[in-house]
């Protein structure tokens, strides 16, 4: 079932399935304004993670997507509105803070520092229940190959799967994804749907944003639909696909 | 004469004297701007401090080494003080007010050591066990200078080995590279900078501890050294030790061979080196490399 947005916030029992069932969500966005700068801007946007479920955001280029992801992880700062993480307002807290409370983040340009080892990247965060090194190691073999190699030796594959890799070992509890599959060959796509299948299978939260359409339809429970820093529909992947008229308007397919 | 075995020697080794202060001053300027694109032009000052300190630690305890021990503490303390009252608030801030306000620290230092320790110009003795004179290749040269350069050898073996082999040195690398995902770690980048801003400070301090003996202590004296210090890390490329490194070996020596082969074009050698890296390389000689 979706549900159209009227532009303004919808009222919040609506909102909150989640809630209404008496399971609180795990991220909640309330009424949040944000921007950087005009063209990143978000007004009003409202939306739930629940615990255990894949949540996609889709959009065109210059919907609020990553702009929104960067709010969520504290990088741009909230002008009006709350953020809950986990029952607790997360409203304002700086980055680092928002990140050991268990919110792990894969930007969109992977963030792989250039002077560091594959090794020293899996071992810089050091939170006490991260996957260890040998758990990362058995799940991303290609990993364990380079240990030694610096961010600027690996493939683009190769540093999509050290940003996940390296996400895990803030043993998060959310795990937040800008476009993973972004400009990556079709094999390696192939590769990481296999990763995110595995970790949804094992029970992780994921908020993620993607341009590939099929790849967001696999594995998300729940979508969201961004257009010009709102949200304009959310409701489950098949009740978009049979959404012709949101999928033009906001997602031009 | 350029050629004599015997001047090569003596001003090769006056050189990376030079250089090895430049290295101590340069490389906490240029890992502070390169992690957090902070210019603290006081940098100078604090060497300044670090004389003045170790001259009236001397006085007090009548030992060269204890001056060592605490001159520097000593300036990574008023590093630290300023960071808390001033800097701190100054990072958000654009880069031509941090240029106003640590330049405006330049004449507050200058004033304050004035009406601490008066305008004339004092010196340290070289300590006594370094009062002697070494044979380096066949050339008698003092040993005192032989010590600075060990000084800045060691200075670099231990930053090397700080940056490449402690989770502190990946954490300040990573931050050069990019800061914000280093915070999405939940690492305290600023807290991190924090140690590398006051252990700047404190290689100020040692450098200007270390080189008291040899230049005289005066009012000002921060000021050459401080242009110096800024060529090398616009020449070396801000943000890495390979670049502070290279960048005082290149600007050391030539302003010591400049010095005196041609010292009428000495400063205008320097500043036209300067000129030509920027044309070629904008960045330095070995920028940090981004990924992205």
């Amino acid at each position: 079932m979706g549900t159209r947005e009227q532009g303004a916030p919808w009222p919040r029992q609506a909102a909150s399935p989640g809630a209404a069932a008496g399971t609180p969500s795990l991220l909640a966005l309330d009424a949040v304004d944000a921007f950087y700068d005009r063209s990143h801007v978000l007004q009003a946007l409202s939306m739930e993670v629940e615990s255990g479920t894949v949540v996609a955001l889709l959009g065109r280029n210059g919907a609020g997507k990553t702009t929104t992801l960067k709010t969520v992880m504290g990088i741009v700062p909230v002008r009006a509105g709350r953020m809950r993480f986990d029952g607790a307002d997360v409203t304002g807290l700086p980055t680092h803070r928002i990140a050991r409370l268990g919110i792990a983040y894969v930007p969109e340009d992977r963030g792989i520092f250039a002077s560091l080892t594959v090794h020293e990247h899996l071992t810089l965060a050091n939170v006490p229940d991260g996957w260890p090194l040998g758990r990362i190691y058995e799940a991303f073999p290609r990993l364990a190959e380079r240990r030694g190699h610096r961010g600027t030796q690996l493939s683009g594959g190769e540093q999509q799967m050290l940003s996940i890799a390296r996400a895990l070992t803030l043993a998060p509890r959310l795990l937040i994804l800008d476009e993973p599959t972004e400009g990556l060959a079709p094999v390696i796509v192939e590769e990481i749907a296999a990763i995110a299948g595995r970790l949804k299978a094992e029970g992780l939260t994921m908020l993620l944003v993607e341009q590939n359409y099929p790849f967001a339809a696999r594995i998300a429970d729940r979508v969201y639909v961004l257009g010009k820093g709102r949200i304009r529909w959310h409701g489950a992947p098949a009740a978009l696909d049979a959404d012709e008229e949101v999928k033009h308007t906001w997602l031009g397919i | 004469m350029l050629l004599e075995p015997g001047f090569l020697i003596v001003q090769t080794l006056n050189g990376l004297q030079l250089s090895m202060l430049l290295f101590l001053l340069s490389i906490g300027l240029s890992v502070v701007f390169g992690m957090m694109n902070f210019i603290n032009l006081a940098h100078g000052t604090l060497y300044m401090v670090g004389a003045y300190l170790a001259l009236s630690t001397v006085r007090w305890f009548d030992s060269f080494w204890v001056a060592l021990a605490l001159a520097p503490l000593g300036v990574a303390l008023i590093g630290a003080l300023f960071y808390a009252v001033l800097l701190r608030h100054m990072q958000r801030q654009s880069p031509m007010r941090q240029v106003l306000v640590t330049f405006g620290l330049i004449f507050v230092g200058f004033d304050a050591v004035r009406m601490v320790w008066g305008v004339l110009p004092h010196t340290i003795p070289v300590p006594e066990t370094l009062a002697g004179r070494v044979y380096v290749l066949g050339e008698v040269y003092p040993a005192y200078r032989l010590f600075i350069i060990a000084i800045g050898l060691a200075v670099l073996a231990a930053l090397y080995a700080g940056l490449e082999r402690t989770r502190l040195g990946a954490v300040v690398r990573a931050g050069v590279d990019d800061r914000t995902m280093v915070a999405a770690l939940g690492i305290d980048v600023e807290r991190a900078f924090f140690l590398v801003f006051c252990l700047g400070c404190w290689l100020a301090g040692l450098a200007g501890v270390v080189s008291a003996p040899v230049f005289s202590i005066f009012p000002g004296m921060d000021m050459s050294i401080l242009i110096l210090t800024l060529i090398v890390v616009v020449v070396g490329g801000p943000g890495s030790l390979k670049g502070a490194v290279i960048g005082s070996l290149v600007i050391g020596m030539v302003d010591t061979y400049g010095q005196v082969v041609a010292p009428e074009f000495a400063r205008v050698t320097i500043y036209a080196l300067m000129a030509a890296v920027l044309l070629v390389r904008p960045h330095g000689l070995f920028p940090v490399r981004r990924t992205h």
